[in-house]
């Protein structure tokens, strides 16, 4: 058995000791079902593990590699799916009760993609009940715990994936954002996660929560995997109705230029109105490593954002109602309370105010092009706090005297309504748990966003620090 | 806090059998919401359209 630390290995650092044949994806497959088997009893990061799947996959890159036919960075890469994406043959449960039996046909594209890759897929990772909120508190597949203190919640909807990938319960994921669920769990959880632009990676073969605002994204432990994980899953598909016909170029060329001579723009409204102290303290001093690093930083004025959460929330009730409509009527008793209170909501919205929504959102894209003409990336906070205990989410917390659920996609939801693209990525700790520094670039600048948050990542040493596991002891620190 | 008769409207539109406390927790929430877009600038929203378009369908 080879050692349990080969799971600290982020994907850039194990897939050349794959093509070399200096590590076998059999053995690094047995070590990360090992692991869940082992310390996912403390976290519930998986609401399925598929182990005979995982190996046989295994098996045949190792074949394949070992007949010199090495796919790429994922071959033999083992990775988890949040539950919401189709995996052939296994259930989709989007963490419901009501679509438990569920089982597709067909792979989700996304899927397709990093199987065509030759990635390992580990399992299905647990989720916030039909991805609709932040706590991944899921009342039919138990609450995901953070690794960082399992008393906290991991962020959502994409909970299981950050969790996951923050504890080396999986080498990278793929998680879907419809106004935080990518970004809020990659900061709670200490772990890099992008929001790509929509359209450009597809959603065929994922469940909706909201048809307008929903994106496929990667989770990891570095930016240069989410380039590489984003490599895999980027591009047009016929399947997907919002799919962009984009070229896809490739998204690690500019992870080590560097930042000298970019300009980075500050929001000058709403970005730090509401925040921590020390969320706030630590995406400042990250600003200012970006200047260090060369960049030029300035304020810039975005006047309607500070409408971006209630136009996010309209939209989503909204949209999230038409596709539950059936569900809410004959099976409410299925649904936890508070995502059944939440899409019922979606039901009395009325048709003028979802159109001034969709209104909010053409200014704020307007706001938001008008600086992209001044600047070339926009930073804030990902998150304005840290995470939160499970259990008292609707709680004021400590220094923040508001409840985390009511602010949790304040800062995340922008992003969601203008298409464009957005990076959390480890900026500190405050008590111990992490802070995630957020970078906004325009429509299909994936790559620029990439190489900023390359640049931050490499001049710094958070992604050093490992949440230390033991099974059936609560998480702590170490490096 | 919502009115008894804004609690009924909301058993109505949901369609459900509702506590009073349900049907007012879910007339409070929307309130909030209906208030925060009433209050965006109105002048402004007549300036734009909303992000919706036709989509042509398949050729004749």
């Amino acid at each position: 058995m080879i050692r349990d630390d080969v799971c600290d290995l982020e994907i850039s650092a194990v897939a050349p000791l794959l093509r070399e044949r200096r590590l076998s994806p059999v053995e690094l497959t047995d070590a990360y079902l090992e692991r869940i088997q082992r310390l996912d009893p403390s976290l519930n990061s998986y609401i399925r593990v598929m182990p005979d799947q995982a190996r046989a996959a295994a098996r045949q890159a190792e074949r394949e590699i070992a007949d010199g036919g090495w796919r790429g960075p994922l071959h033999g890469v083992p990775l988890g799916i949040k539950d919401l994406f189709d995996v052939a043959g296994v259930p989709t449960t989007m963490g419901s009760s009501i679509l438990r039996d569920n089982v597709p046909d067909l792979d989700a594209t996304v899927v397709s993609h990093l199987k065509a890759a030759g990635a390992v897929i580990l399992g299905k990772h647990n989720l916030h009940e039909f991805a609709f909120g932040i706590t991944s508190e899921n009342p039919h597949f138990g609450a995901v715990h953070n690794p960082w203190s399992l008393d906290r919640v991991p962020g959502g909807s994409s909970g299981g994936t950050a969790a996951a990938v923050a504890a080396g319960l999986c080498a990278g994921g793929l998680g879907s954002d419809t106004g935080a669920s990518i970004r809020a769990p990659a900061s709670f959880c200490g772990v890099v996660g992008l929001k790509p632009t929509y359209g450009r990676v597809s959603r065929a073969g994922a469940l909706p929560l909201a048809w307008s605002l929903d994106h496929a994204g990667p989770l990891a432990r570095s930016v240069a995997d989410c380039a590489i994980l984003l490599q895999a899953i980027a591009g047009h598909d016929a399947r997907d109705h919002a799919s962009a016909m984009q070229a896809v170029p490739d998204f690690s060329a500019d992870l080590a230029r560097g930042v000298a001579g970019l300009r980075v723009g500050v929001p000058r409204e709403y970005f730090f109105e509401v925040v921590e102290p020390d969320v706030e303290r630590l995406v400042r001093d990250a600003i200012a490593t970006l200047e260090q690093l060369g960049a030029s930083v300035q304020e810039v004025s975005l006047p309607h954002v500070s409408h971006a959460q209630v136009a996010g929330n309209v939209i989503m009730s909204s949209e999230a109602a038409a596709w539950h409509t059936t569900w809410l009527r004959e099976r409410p008793h299925d649904y936890g309370p508070d995502v059944l209170q939440r899409i019922r909501g979606g039901l009395l919205v009325r048709a003028t105010e979802y159109l001034h929504s969709q209104q909010m959102r053409t200014l704020i894209q307007q706001d938001f092009a008008r600086a992209f003409e001044r600047v070339d990336v926009v930073v804030g906070p990902s998150v304005p706090l840290v995470a939160p205990p499970i259990g008292r989410t609707l709680e004021p917390g400590r220094s923040l005297n508001v409840a985390p659920r009511s602010v949790a996609n304040r800062t995340t939801v922008p992003c969601n309504l203008t298409g464009m693209p957005a990076i959390s990525v480890p900026c500190g700790f405050s008590d111990g748990l992490p802070v995630g520094l957020q970078i906004m670039g325009p429509a299909f600048a994936e790559p620029l966003v990439l190489r900023v948050a390359a640049a931050y990542e490499a001049a710094t040493d958070w992604r050093q620090h490992k949440p230390r596991l033991t099974a059936g002891s609560t998480a702590r620190a170490e490096r | 806090m919502a009115e008894p008769a804004a609690g009924e409207a909301v058993r109505q539109v949901v369609g459900a059998q509702l506590s009073d406390r349900e049907a007012a927790a879910l007339a409070n929430w929307y309130v909030a919401l209906a208030r925060g877009v009433a209050d965006f600038p109105q002048a402004d929203l007549k300036a734009v359209e909303p992000p919706l378009g036709s989509t042509p369908g398949p050729p004749a």
